[in-house]
């Protein structure tokens, strides 16, 4: 697996290290916007436009493990501890569908970005009826149309992010992976 | 990452939409109760019909008005349940996630996903 020590080169951790650094960033841009979703845990999500990142130029190991580092140092340093099993499903869930979309190759990061946010959404909805009530499955609709809204406005800057070399060597991130 | 947008994601996210939006239409009857939980135990049970303030021990106060319910003041840091208004049909619910609250209308003695 990617987690071997071996395979840890000093580039690929000092990358991942980055990468991280922008997540919580956004994370925490994302915290303290004026405005928020008058729904729980529906959220831009600009966070996970770094997961996205992660999983098209490594694998879907690193992007798992970056996706579960993320929820437990943003909530840690955000103070929302109590969000963190949700936040951890919801990933959990994300990212495993997210690596399977993009398996499948008859579909773009767009809708691998908005399944995503679907997804984490489905898998907040799980814990939240399984530790609160089994009733919150009734808010799923206004959590898909706006997960799948909020996963396609981070689609775009990922698009955007797509164009520059640095962010995606052109030979997939090969380079990366050795060295 | 030089690829393009394909048909199939819109089909893809179609589906997904429309996969959630078919909860909403599910039947839906009238509530009759709502029943407040802390940590999935119920901790107060009242009738729609009668308008009532319930005072939760962690300073949550809910508030049952013409048949609508609605939570009115939270200790919670960011007031989400707050802000998510009115609600009335049998299966709605607001919750609370840092408080562990929420609040749920009930039918007739029915329980389970939306009735």
């Amino acid at each position: 697996m990617v987690l071997s020590v071996n395979k840890l080169s000093p580039r690929k951790i000092a990358r991942m290290g980055l990468l991280m650094a922008a997540a919580l960033i956004l994370s925490w841009v994302e915290a303290v916007l004026p405005f928020q979703i008058p729904i729980p845990g529906v959220k831009l999500g600009f966070a996970n436009i770094i997961t996205l990142v992660v999983l098209y130029q490594y694998s879907f190991p690193t992007a798992l493990l970056f996706g579960i580092l993320r929820v437990l140092l943003s909530s840690l340093f955000l103070g929302r501890l109590s969000g963190v099993l949700f936040g951890l499903c919801g990933t959990l869930l994300s990212v495993c569908g997210m690596a399977f979309l993009k398996r499948c190759r008859c579909f773009s990061s767009l809708s691998v970005s908005a399944a995503g946010a679907i997804l984490h959404g489905v898998g907040q909805l799980t814990v939240a009826s399984v530790l609160l009530t089994p009733s919150v499955w009734t808010m799923l609709p206004l959590m898909g149309i706006s997960s799948a809204f909020c996963g396609i406005i981070t689609w775009i800057p990922l698009k955007i992010l797509g164009r520059y070399e640095v962010v995606f060597p052109s030979d997939g991130g090969k380079s990366l992976n050795k060295d | 990452m030089r690829e393009k947008v394909k048909i199939w994601d819109f089909v893809l996210i179609a589906i997904l939409v429309a996969l959630c939006l078919s909860v909403w239409f599910l039947p839906k009857e009238q509530g009759n109760t709502v029943s407040i939980s802390v940590d999935g135990t119920v901790v107060a049970v009242k009738n729609l019909d009668q308008d009532a303030v319930v005072d939760l021990s962690d300073g949550t106060q809910v508030l049952v008005e013409n048949r609508t319910v609605r939570v009115v003041h939270s200790t919670c840091p960011d007031h989400l349940c707050e802000q998510m208004g009115k609600i009335s049909a049998c299966g709605q619910v607001i919750l609370c996630v840092p408080n562990r609250i929420s609040v749920e209308i009930r039918g007739e003695g029915v329980d389970g996903l939306v009735g």
